[in-house]
């Protein structure tokens, strides 16, 4: 049976519930797992955006929560059950680009057919193939808070890192973004 | 910087400033897309079971199969909803010699059970035939009539055809191709609803479907589909040659099985079976001494199996990439029970060095060639693959 994804994706609130629901979800607990998926899911998409060919992010995503699934019992420290999410789907997304290292990125954007989606999805393609020359770390949290709007304490939450870094991140990345943005127009 | 209390960047729900509310445009159609549900949580992993979901993958795929995809992955989903047994504990399986006490259930069907079995010719260019089962004059191929158990769908030269298979997908029979329509059920939703055999020529399969749904047999061993686009050509003599380029095939022949993911190839030979699987960009001499290997097992070339393993793992270096480990844990799993034990400790070691076996898979099990623990090593392997 498939589970139905939530009406309303909770926050990665930094509440002590990710821990629990890891520890549970290890055990075999579905329901729990099926939490973390909510609570996870964007911001697992945001990192896939930021390095998987954009064609196969949507598939790549529900990989990265089976390969998570059935690796459960490996999970050691639940409380950083969102760094060991991103190493799978950073490992997925790797494999992936290594096979498709041509892209065609407006491919799966959305609204063929409406002038105005498709001028917003070319848009759309440039910003994201800018957003994927920045280094790592950079990119990862921006595309986690400017494709998916994850606040910075989300990001935090989900990342493990603290608050500080998320922000230097968040500033450092915009500046690259900019002028590499900038770089694209006067080109 | 500005002060964490005033800062959009950091703080959505702040009033953006005019860049930054832009670029939160820009990425507002990938922003839209809806999140994808969380996929079947099948017990497969503990059962050395491996589930695909990919319903497309690989940069060689084409575009017009991006655009099918959500038709398809709706397809699929509902395949699961319905009959998600057979796509869980069904697929994969251990890809050793098959001494395993989990030894899987038969790929395919081994009977028609149904009479809707919904295979037809959709197109046909050039010359092409089918050839009805049981005798009789044979059908111009030019409608696309539905073509029954037993049919031989043949393509001269010059000429190509596409078969439709249910509402799964389609294969493309490029010329000098005949293909017969083997065995199956209709169902998309249990195993084996599908099973063609390539007798010679190159079939291109498109398959979305729950692992093990689709099969295409050859002379040298049976392709399992486990959701996925791939090339498969047999020769005049019967070898084969399997090329994956989205998901993942089970390549099956005798209780052996090998696992090609997205990327990789296979060779099998008619009364051996697959050989080792190796990737597509690997090294052209790799490539040869794992054929060297693979046919000195149907025919002594006067080197020992010890000996080619020894240029291999030289060939390959003291720390090649982990990706590597598709093709040596397929050599250790495929040693033969009397193999060498200090061959089979120096594969495990050397596997090791690359991607330690997870803890339930002890070291010691895995050099003893034990089918569980190298099931399990294989799991966590395919993180690599």
């Amino acid at each position: 049976m498939l589970l139905s994804p939530v009406a309303l994706t909770p926050a990665i609130a930094d509440d002590g519930a990710v821990a629990g629901l890891a520890r549970a979800a290890s055990a075999g607990d579905r329901g729990a797992f099926a939490q973390l998926h909510a609570r996870f899911a964007r911001a697992v998409r945001a990192l896939l955006l930021a390095h998987a060919p954009l064609r196969e992010v949507d598939d790549l995503l529900q990989e990265t929560f089976l390969q998570a699934w059935r690796a459960r019992a490996a999970l050691r420290e639940p409380d950083r059950f969102g760094a060991w999410l991103f190493a799978i789907g950073r490992s997925l997304a790797g494999r992936a680009r290594r096979r498709a290292p041509r892209e065609e990125l407006p491919e799966s954007l959305p609204a063929p057919g409406a002038e105005r989606h498709a001028q917003l999805a070319a848009e759309g393609a440039e910003a994201l193939a800018a957003l994927r020359e920045l280094p790592e770390a950079y990119r990862e949290t921006l595309a986690m808070r400017l494709i998916e709007g994850l606040s910075g304490p989300e990001i935090a939450a989900a990342t493990g890192l603290t608050h500080g870094s998320v922000r230097v991140n968040l500033h450092r990345g915009m500046e690259l973004l900019r002028e590499r943005l900038h770089a694209g127009v006067k080109r | 910087m500005n002060d964490p209390h005033d800062d959009p960047l950091f703080d959505p729900a702040l009033p953006a400033d005019a860049e930054l509310g832009a670029l939160e445009r820009r990425f507002a159609p990938l922003r839209e897309r809806p999140l994808p549900p969380l996929p079947p949580l099948t017990d497969a992993a503990p059962e050395g079971v491996a589930p695909r979901l990919r319903l497309l993958r690989g940069g060689r795929a084409a575009a017009a199969a991006v655009l099918l995809l959500a038709a398809a992955a709706g397809a699929w989903r509902l395949s699961i909803g319905a009959g998600g047994a057979a796509g869980g504990g069904a697929s994969g399986g251990d890809a050793s010699g098959g001494a395993s006490e989990r030894e899987p259930r038969a790929p395919v069907a081994s009977a028609v059970e149904g009479a809707a079995l919904d295979v037809s010719l959709a197109r046909r260019d050039g010359a092409v035939r089918v050839e009805p089962a049981a005798g009789g004059a044979a059908r111009d191929g030019t409608d696309p009539d539905a073509l029954q158990l037993g049919d031989r769908i043949v393509c001269e030269p010059g000429g190509g055809a596409r078969v439709r298979v249910g509402a799964i997908g389609w294969l493309e029979l490029a010329e000098r191709t005949e293909l017969r329509v083997a065995a199956g059920h209709g169902d998309r939703t249990r195993e084996g609803g599908w099973h063609l055999e390539l007798e010679r020529g190159t079939v291109d399969a498109t398959i979305f479907a729950a692992p093990r749904v689709f099969a295409l047999g050859t002379p040298a061993g049976i392709a399992v589909d486990l959701g996925c686009i791939y090339r498969t050509t047999v020769d005049g003599e019967g070898r084969v040659f399997l090329s994956v380029v989205a998901g993942s095939v089970s390549f099956e022949s005798g209780g052996r099985k090998v696992h090609v993911p997205a990327g990789a190839g296979c060779r099998a030979w008619p009364m051996v079976g697959p050989g080792v699987p190796s990737w597509d960009d690997d090294a052209p001499e790799l490539k040869e001494l794992l054929r060297l290997y693979d046919e000195s097992r149907l025919c002594g070339d006067g080197v020992t199996a010890e000996e080619r393993i020894e240029q291999l793992l030289a060939l390959l270096g003291p720390k090649p990439a982990p990706r590597a480990s598709l093709s040596l844990w397929h050599l250790l799993a495929g040693l033969a029970p009397d193999a060498p034990p200090a061959l089979r400790t120096q594969l495990a070691d050397r596997l090791a060095a690359l991607v330690p076996p997870p803890e339930k898979a002890p070291l010691e099990r895995c050099r003893s060639g034990d089918a569980e623990a190298l099931a399990e090593w294989r799991e966590a392997l395919e993180l690599h693959w």
